[in-house]
């Protein structure tokens, strides 16, 4: 008897130990809850977007904002109704010689950089996944998207590639401006976000606002923000691209500057 | 609050009451489904997808005092779809990095201390008595209450934790008698 509850008293104590040593994050549950959030947005025809990370917004807004324009969240793909991240990154590396561990990864090379002629440099990467959900929130297929971070004296520029689901690909509603440049199409987007917490209740202004291609409503964050996101995508070889910058403070021409020499550096 | 009126307000409609029920369970969650799967992002996806369907099937929980059981028979469900996938799927490479992350940098597979040799063969138990192992020690569920999240009968439930903890046991005795000759 005393054998059998030494026998449990290891097994509940290791139980503990090990579950000890994972902790669960605030962003995981902020991410959860978006998520969550976001599926009610759509039952009742609420454009509240599940996007708030910039991390997320980099990984995401390819799918959401820019190919599937402003009509509605994660709508109109045919059998594909929404796209979630898969939570957690699952490579991540500060490195840029890991660059080839990250494609072996996506199981494909991609076109990249380690710094533009503007100053912007490498800072990070990580590789995550993407799944897409049918009406009924089965999952009907995932693809791992890779993200890149640069950085030049704190601000950032938020790089993407992936091989989306078919049905994502091609040209999407709210384009500003759009350059063609040997034979591939830089679309520019520029669209206002306003953050706000879990739970914010909707005003009429909102309401209104929300009616604009150009204005989304993300929820997940701590506090109401505004943020002005501008989006530079483009598609090469079946891989769809992007180039992202919160509050953009130069010209919205430089990001598709930037974004020719991701496609064309040799 | 009472479990059962946020239970209440929850299927009313309530967003509050299901983020405080949500709050309290999430971390809970997480770590069964770590302990089950061995895969730190597989018990991510799986909380994400355990409250998803929590959120959209809501009405269909019938007992409100039963929430706890619900909840984790939906967690419980989808880390075993999860394991089976991944037991299918798994490549090489993703396997040795699961090894490294659950047992730590080399140095530390290789002192191989007591609670590492014990999860070892805690992981290398069939997934439904492993199941059953990890929600009656570390969620300290009843006999009663697991039967009620697996769907089984009870008796099912004794007889599998009785075999998990003589498998367990003889793990923990092989190790001592290697031990012994190491000496």
């Amino acid at each position: 008897m005393k054998q059998r509850r030494e026998v449990e008293q290891k097994i509940a104590q290791t139980l503990l130990v090990e579950a000890d040593s994972i902790r669960v994050e605030e962003e995981l549950k902020n991410r959860i809850l978006s998520n969550i959030m976001s599926m009610q947005g759509e039952k009742s025809s609420k454009r509240i977007r599940p996007v708030l990370s910039k991390k997320r917004v980099v990984l995401l807004a390819a799918a959401f904002c820019i190919l599937l324009g402003s009509t509605a969240f994660a709508y109109s793909l045919g059998h594909l109704t929404t796209l979630v991240s898969t939570v957690g990154p699952g490579y991540q590396s500060g490195n840029f010689m890991d660059i080839d561990t990250a494609e072996q990864k996506l199981g494909y090379e991609i076109d990249k950089i380690e710094a533009f002629s503007n100053g912007y440099q490498f800072e990070r990467m990580y590789v995550e996944g993407v799944k897409g959900l049918d009406g009924n929130n089965n999952t009907v297929g995932t693809y791992r998207e890779l993200g890149i971070t640069y950085q030049q004296n704190g601000s950032e520029v938020y790089f993407s590639a992936c091989k989306p689901f078919a049905e994502e690909l091609g040209k999407s509603k709210g384009v500003k401006a759009t350059v063609v440049d040997r034979g591939i199409a830089f679309w520019l987007r520029a669209d206002t976000y306003k953050m706000v917490p879990v739970g914010y209740e909707l005003t009429e202004e909102d309401k209104e606002n929300m009616e604009k291609e150009d204005y989304f409503i993300s929820e997940g964050g701590d506090k109401l923000e505004y943020s002005e996101v501008s989006h530079v995508s483009w598609e090469k070889n079946g891989i769809r691209y992007g180039l992202m910058a919160y509050d953009w403070q130069g010209e919205k021409e430089e990001l598709i500057k930037m974004a020719q020499e991701i496609a064309f550096n040799e | 609050m009472d479990e059962r009126v946020l239970v209440g307000e929850m299927k009313a409609g309530s967003q509050k009451a299901f983020e405080t029920l949500f709050e309290y369970y999430i971390e809970k969650v997480v770590k069964t489904a770590y302990l089950i799967t061995g895969n730190r992002q597989d018990s991510e996806d799986i909380a994400q997808e355990t409250f998803v369907q929590c959120y959209l099937h809501k009405q269909e929980l019938k007992e409100m005092e039963s929430f706890q059981s619900w909840i984790y028979c939906i967690a419980t469900r989808i880390a075993w779809r999860y394991c089976k996938k991944r037991n299918r799927e798994i490549p090489m490479e993703e396997l040795e990095e699961e090894f490294i992350e659950r047992n730590g940098t080399l140095d530390r597979i290789l002192q191989q201390e007591t609670t590492d040799y014990i999860m070892t063969a805690i992981d290398q138990l069939s997934m439904k008595h492993k199941m059953v192992i990890v929600l009656y020690y570390y969620n300290e569920f009843s006999t009663k209450e697991i039967a009620k999240i697996l769907n089984c009968m009870e008796g099912t439930v004794k007889s599998r934790l009785f075999v998990a903890r003589k498998e367990l046991k003889k793990s923990m005795e092989d190790k001592k008698v290697k031990e012994v000759c190491c000496i």
